[in-house]
């Protein structure tokens, strides 16, 4: 059962959160073609190990947060407001 | 013609008596009617409204987690730049009107009186009842008087608001779920027993 | 007699009052204090069950949860519950248990024939025969398996008791109160810690309880955590998993001692605890050791029968033997003794140690270098065969109690899951807890440190650790008990006696699972110790293997030539005892799995014979009908009224949010394929929302109130993805823009006004305000007031007639609701209720779920012209992919029966070919109706060549009902396609 850190809120059970999917990617710009927005909405690394992500805390403060989770182990090293950046995971941590 | 007497969303079933075991710890359950108003600040206003609303109303706009009154009014922190305003009902939008005459340009403004009830519960068990669907911890060294949460719960978006050291707890939560809402909360203080009062 | 095997002194029970319960028809006595198994081996009762596969006669095994054979099943009807271990089922008055897995009684089972063709049902057995033909799995060998063999017979009736969930925070919990556990929770609770101690049995104490010099101890330790206020004790309590981030799931047996709840009160209670630190001192199990017929009712755990008879007072024998491998099983040998139980030998199988020269001081008959080598008897041991492990032949020892220890293994199941990958201790000959990844330690037992002082002091320390890492440091230091340890020599590894001979020497009791099912697991390449596991089901029973799981092992192991460190042993995963649906299901069942919604009109709706469905959350009106009316009669006349008259729907479930700010044009603009910014204030416009793939999520109006706020509409059963759409992309795409979301689907009720006489309705009941459609035309928005309170009138229409959408604060639902029917009666107002609303907007043609479901394009759905050709919105790109843009995708039309014979009925899901034969489908059928304009079945489908097959003659057909009719394509715009009666 994660626990995950909203910035708004503390410490709350994942009951109250959606997953939405990959933080690293960003919408492109309007005109940037189809390979661009295909890239956008399909294509994912899918790690084994360290993942930026949205979770969205619908049962909450509405807002979406970031996680940097372990897709392996499931925990969770930081959380962060949508505006703020993750520190970015250190490779030697990464479990393979 | 002057707006009729509104009906609440809980009236069906919120009737004044006794409910569940007779207890020697019975907690307390009434429907609070107040006037509900969301207020959500404009990009980069929010200082500007704090003052606004201050000057206002009187109101300190609280941070995260945490309920603020002045007089009869109420802010109940909800969002990053939103708050839940409540006072008591006077006629329909009033309260609205007046916060957004108070917050012009500075915040959304948006009348929640009938999209949300209210729940009052207190009483020595009040914490082992929303034990039962509460996820968050309302232990006396980590929650207390003035401090909220948005939270779920029984599957039911809740924002709780403790009231008092009884402890109190007032439950605002979506006015087509009250019922459900009720029907859980009755449910779970079934084992203590529980005096439903009239609406106040 | 009453209770023969009944000790005349000692025990925990409470010998002034008599219990009366039934075994098998049979009416017993026990005491307060008993278990059912302690009860019935007070009675002689040694038979209690049959074994899964083999339906060999079973005995109670152990003294707690880790029981693999005394499964029975209590109570009776409605409370009937399988598969409970007689071992923890608390005995109270008039209980009523009965053993399982035998027919037409225990005694005489016919079932045990399986035992004689058990060199025909190897493991893997079902894998091998029953694999061909497919069709007979299902129709011959799976009743016939699921008849033989299995366990208890669940309730047939619905549960009639009351369970429920429980969340709760600590700073430490502590799982098990034996020595470790009462001493951590007394450390970590004396230094301030909020902590809960959780124990399984009944009464507190663990090991404890069976140690009567130490009872004050656990009295003095009990009284102090009382007095602590943040110290909770929770009894009948197991911790049964063990979750990411310190989370842990625990049964409580609230009431399972009792008949029957307290009024009000629930049978049991699932907790959720977060806990900051986790003391396990959950003990340790002991082993058996696989040898011939070790399964015989009368072969018992060595401390089984001690706890037995110092727990219970009761004597599993009269005449023991004791096998051992290990110092500290002796105890056993000593206490039943002093409980008059006459010890016929003890056989060790080392060749000396400290405790042989002990016991021997103690006069008894001591055989080291020896071993059990089979067992005389069927339904209860009469006798063991005992033979020197140099050789040599067998003699026969006459006993009716074999007590054996094959050593410890502390029950590291919670820590296991942490995942903390157990460890092998070569010394103690047992895994033990590894380093921990959670915030987690193991005390005493639970981590191979033995004996009562001993783990008293490891948990102690754990408890006072666990407390200084949640942040609390200090508290006071406690006494603990003192034991001289007896010099003990090491335990050597004893797993399994090998002996010529028919008898099978198990490593799994529940699963009927032997040494020999693991040796073939081997043979035939399966010898990964999780390949193993399966290929056998060797520790899948409900115990998992608790009792022998590291003899499979290590039977394995000697299989695979290498040490047991190196096999390891299966992970271990929740439950680690089995919980009940009901505990795990709490309150969310039946009609509360998911709580109900109700519209603000929903009291209306039942006052007024509504006939309500649950859809989605919401609880909604699907007609009103009359004395008399039946099937599809009361819809037909809503619908009629509607096309005639005037209709009321209420449409309350709308979603509706409301969207503000200075950029809330901009903003609209980017999430519709149309445009909003440029909208006037007091006017609605119909949009269309893509996902960013390209297909379409939802459609609705909205409409512009304000300069800086929009009311979006959404269809009831988006409207909660797309506020989540709607607020991923105003807080993580275009976070610039100066926005604010807020639903307020609640706040106000709204209701369709319909038909024809529409206006003349709304006339009525607002007054003063003109609704000509020079004031308010087809897409207009006003303002105004019915029965005193304040509405929104929309000028829109769902149903294709002259229709508004009136809104009022939901507090006014009904004043409104019947201030319009008032004024409607003249008009000839009837209200409408889902059917009505979708057989209208099937006539109408406008796209709904069925249409939208996900795999749809606007272009799919004949809404291109939605799609602006400037400007950037979500789903734009991707839309105009090639697949997306294939003239030969299926498009939207509409079809209609050529026959007007009802019975000829339409079905959505059927497929549309050219001739009832041809078995290329040319797409399918999405919505049908009958039609109260076309007086026939029609429908909208997707399909092939989409609007250009207008006038074409094809067939619906649903083979799954043998159903063909012949239909005619049209436009999806059954009625009025030219769209004159919503502008009238």
């Amino acid at each position: 059962m994660h626990q995950i850190d909203c910035p708004w809120c503390g410490v709350r059970d994942e009951a109250e959160f959606k997953y939405r999917g990959d933080a690293t990617v960003t919408r492109p710009a309007a005109g940037a073609g189809a390979d661009a927005f295909h890239d956008y909405v399909h294509t994912r690394a899918n790690p084994k190990g360290w993942h930026a992500e949205w979770w969205h805390h619908t049962g909450g403060c509405r807002q979406l947060v970031k996680v940097l989770r372990n897709t392996l182990t499931h925990e969770i090293r930081q959380t962060a407001r949508a505006a703020e950046p993750l520190a970015a995971p250190s490779p030697e941590t990464t479990p393979t | 013609m002057s707006a009729p007497e509104p009906r609440s969303a809980l009236s069906a079933v919120l009737r004044p008596g006794h409910s569940g075991a007779k207890g020697e710890t019975p907690v307390a359950l009434a429907e609070r009617r107040l006037a509900i108003v969301q207020l959500q600040a404009r990009k980069v206003q929010e200082a500007a409204l704090a003052a606004a609303i201050a000057s206002a109303l009187g109101l300190t706009l609280p941070p995260p987690g945490q309920a603020s009154s002045a007089s009869e009014t109420t802010a109940v922190w909800v969002q990053p730049g939103a708050w839940l305003v409540t006072a008591p009902f006077t006629a329909p939008g009033d309260l609205a009107r007046r916060l957004a005459g108070a917050a012009a340009g500075l915040a959304s403004v948006t009348d929640q009186t009938f999209g949300k009830a209210v729940l009052r519960l207190s009483g020595e068990r009040a914490r082992d009842v929303l034990a039962k669907g509460c996820r968050v911890d309302l232990h006396p060294r980590v929650f207390g008087p003035g401090r909220t949460a948005v939270t779920t719960i029984a599957q039911i978006g809740c924002v709780l608001v403790q009231a008092g050291e009884a402890p109190t707890f007032d439950l605002v939560v979506p006015s087509t779920l009250a019922e459900a809402f009720f029907e859980w909360l009755e449910a779970s203080a079934a084992e203590f027993g529980c005096e439903i009062r009239e609406p106040g | 007699m009453s209770q023969p095997h009944r000790l005349a002194t000692g025990g925990r029970i409470d010998r002034s009052r008599i219990l009366l319960f039934r075994f098998d028809g049979r009416n017993l006595q026990g005491h307060p204090g008993d278990t059912l198994a302690s009860a019935l081996i007070a009675n002689g009762v040694r038979l209690v069950g049959r074994s899964f596969k083999y339906h060999r006669p079973r005995g109670i095994f152990t003294a707690g949860p880790e029981e693999p054979s005394a499964l029975v099943e209590l109570r009776s009807d409605a409370r009937r519950e399988p598969n409970v271990p007689a071992t923890v089922a608390e005995l109270f008055d008039g209980l009523e248990a009965a053993s399982q897995n035998r027919w037409p009684s225990l005694a005489w089972d016919v079932g045990a024939i399986n035992a004689r063709f058990a060199r025909f049902l190897p493991a893997g057995f079902y894998y091998k025969t029953f694999m061909w033909p497919a069709a007979f799995w299902e129709r011959v060998y799976e009743p016939i398996i699921r008849r033989a063999a299995g366990l208890g017979r669940a309730a047939r009736q619905r549960d009639p008791d009351a369970y429920e969930h429980m969340h709760a925070h600590c700073d430490v919990l502590v799982v098990g109160s034996g020595a470790a556990g009462l001493a951590a929770a007394r450390a970590a609770g004396s230094a301030g810690a909020r902590v809960i101690l959780a124990e399984q049995d009944f009464e507190l104490g663990g090991g404890l309880l069976s140690e009567p010099a130490h009872d004050d101890w656990r009295k003095a330790q009990l009284a102090a955590l009382r007095e602590m206020p943040e110290v909770r004790i929770l009894p009948r309590t197991t911790v049964l998993g063990y979750y990411d981030h310190n989370v842990l799931g625990a049964a409580e047996r609230v009431s399972d001692h009792l008949p029957a709840p307290p009024p009000h009160g629930v049978r049991q209670r699932f907790w959720t605890i977060r806990a900051k630190q986790v003391v396990l001192a959950t003990g340790a199990i002991e082993r058996l050791i696989a040898f011939p017929d070790n399964d015989r009712p009368g072969v018992m755990l060595a401390s089984a029968a001690r706890t037995y008879a110092r727990r219970f007072a009761v004597a599993a024998g009269r005449r023991a033997v004791l096998f051992t491998n290990n110092d500290e099983a002796y105890q056993t040998a000593f206490t039943l003794a002093e409980s008059g139980i006459g010890i016929e030998r003890i056989v060790d199988s080392r060749e000396t140690s400290a405790a042989v020269e002990e016991a021997r001081r103690r006069g008894f008959e001591v055989l080291p270098a020896s071993e059990v080598s089979g067992i005389i008897g069927g339904k209860s041991v009469e006798a063991a065969l005992v033979r020197s492990r140099h050789g040599g032949a067998a003699r026969t020892v006459v006993a009716d109690l074999v007590c054996v220890s094959g050593g410890w293994s502390p029950a590291l199941h919670l820590a296991s899951q942490t995942p903390a990958k157990p460890v092998w201790n070569e010394k103690l000959a047992c895994f033990v807890p590894g380093t921990p990844v959670q915030a987690e330690r193991s005390a005493g037992a639970a981590r191979g440190v033995f004996g009562i002082g001993e783990a008293a002091r490891d948990g102690h320390e754990a408890g006072r650790a666990a407390a200084a890492a949640a942040g609390l440091e200090g508290g006071a230091t406690i006494a603990l008990p003192t034991e001289v340890p007896p010099a003990a020599t090491a335990i050597e590894a004893c797993w399994e006696v090998k002996a010529d001979g028919e008898g099978k020497s198990f490593v799994d009791l529940q699963h009927d699972v032997t040494a020999g099912d693991i040796r073939l697991a081997h043979r035939e390449g399966y010898s990964h110790v999780e390949h193993a596991k399966r290929y056998t089901t060797h520790g899948m029973a409900t115990d998992q293997g608790k009792t022998g799981g590291l003899v499979g092992a290590a039977v394995l192991a000697a299989a695979r030539g290498e040490a047991i460190e190196r096999v390891g042993v299966p992970t271990f995963r929740p439950y680690v005892t089995p919980v009940t649906i009901g505990a795990i299901a709490g309150r969310e069942t039946g009609r509360h799995l998911k709580p109900v919604r109700r519209s603000p009109l929903h009291a209306w709706h039942v006052r007024n014979g509504a006939v309500l469905l649950e859809t989605g959350l919401w609880l909604r009106p699907l007609y009103y009908p009359r004395t008399g009316e039946a099937g599809w009669t009361p819809i037909l006349r809503e619908a009629r009224a509607v096309r005639q008259a005037v209709g009321l729907c209420d449409v309350s479930t709308l979603g509706k949010i409301d969207v503000q700010g200075p950029d809330a044009g901009p903003f609209l603009d980017r999430l519709y394929t149309n445009t909003f910014s440029t909208l006037p204030a007091g006017r609605a416009r119909y949009g269309v929302m893509l996902r960013e793939d390209g297909m379409v999520l939802d459609d609705g109006t909205t409409s512009r109130l304000g300069e800086q706020h929009y009311l979006v509409t959404t269809t009831t059963a988006k409207a909660a993805e797309v506020l989540e759409h709607m607020e991923f992309h105003a807080q993580t795409v275009w976070p610039g823009l100066d926005v604010q979301l807020c639903s307020v689907t609640d706040q106000w009720a709204q209701m369709a006004v319909a038909g024809p006489r529409a206006r003349q309705t709304l006339q009525a009941a607002v007054g003063g305000r003109d609704l000509s459609n020079a004031a308010l035309p087809f897409m207009g928005v006003a303002e105004g007031v019915i029965a005193g309170a304040p509405v929104r009138i929309f000028r829109v229409s769902f149903s294709g007639e002259l229709a508004y959408e009136v809104a009022t604060p939901a507090g006014y639902a009904e004043h409104v609701w019947e201030a319009i029917l008032a004024a409607g009666r003249a008009f000839g107002i009837v209200p409408y209720g889902l059917e009505a609303m979708g057989l209208l907007r099937i006539e109408k043609g406008h796209v709904a779920g069925p249409e939208i479901n996900g795999q749809t394009t606007a272009r799919d759905l004949g809404l291109h012209r939605m799609l602006k050709k400037t400007g950037d919105y979500i789903g734009r790109v991707n839309a105009g992919r090639p697949g997306l843009m294939d003239p030969s995708r299926p498009s939207l039309v509409g079809i209609r029966a050529l026959t007007d014979d009802f019975d000829k009925r339409l079905r959505g899901g059927a497929h549309v070919v050219s001739a009832p034969e041809d078995r290329h489908s040319l797409g399918w059928v999405t919505s049908v109706t009958r039609s109260v304009e076309l007086d026939r079945w029609i429908g909208l489908a997707m399909l092939e060549g989409g609007i250009d097959r207008r006038g074409q003659r094809l067939y619906a057909v649903f083979p799954l009902k043998d159903e063909v009719v012949e239909v005619e394509i049209t436009s999806p715009h059954h009625v009025d396609p030219e769209n004159a009666r919503v502008r009238a």
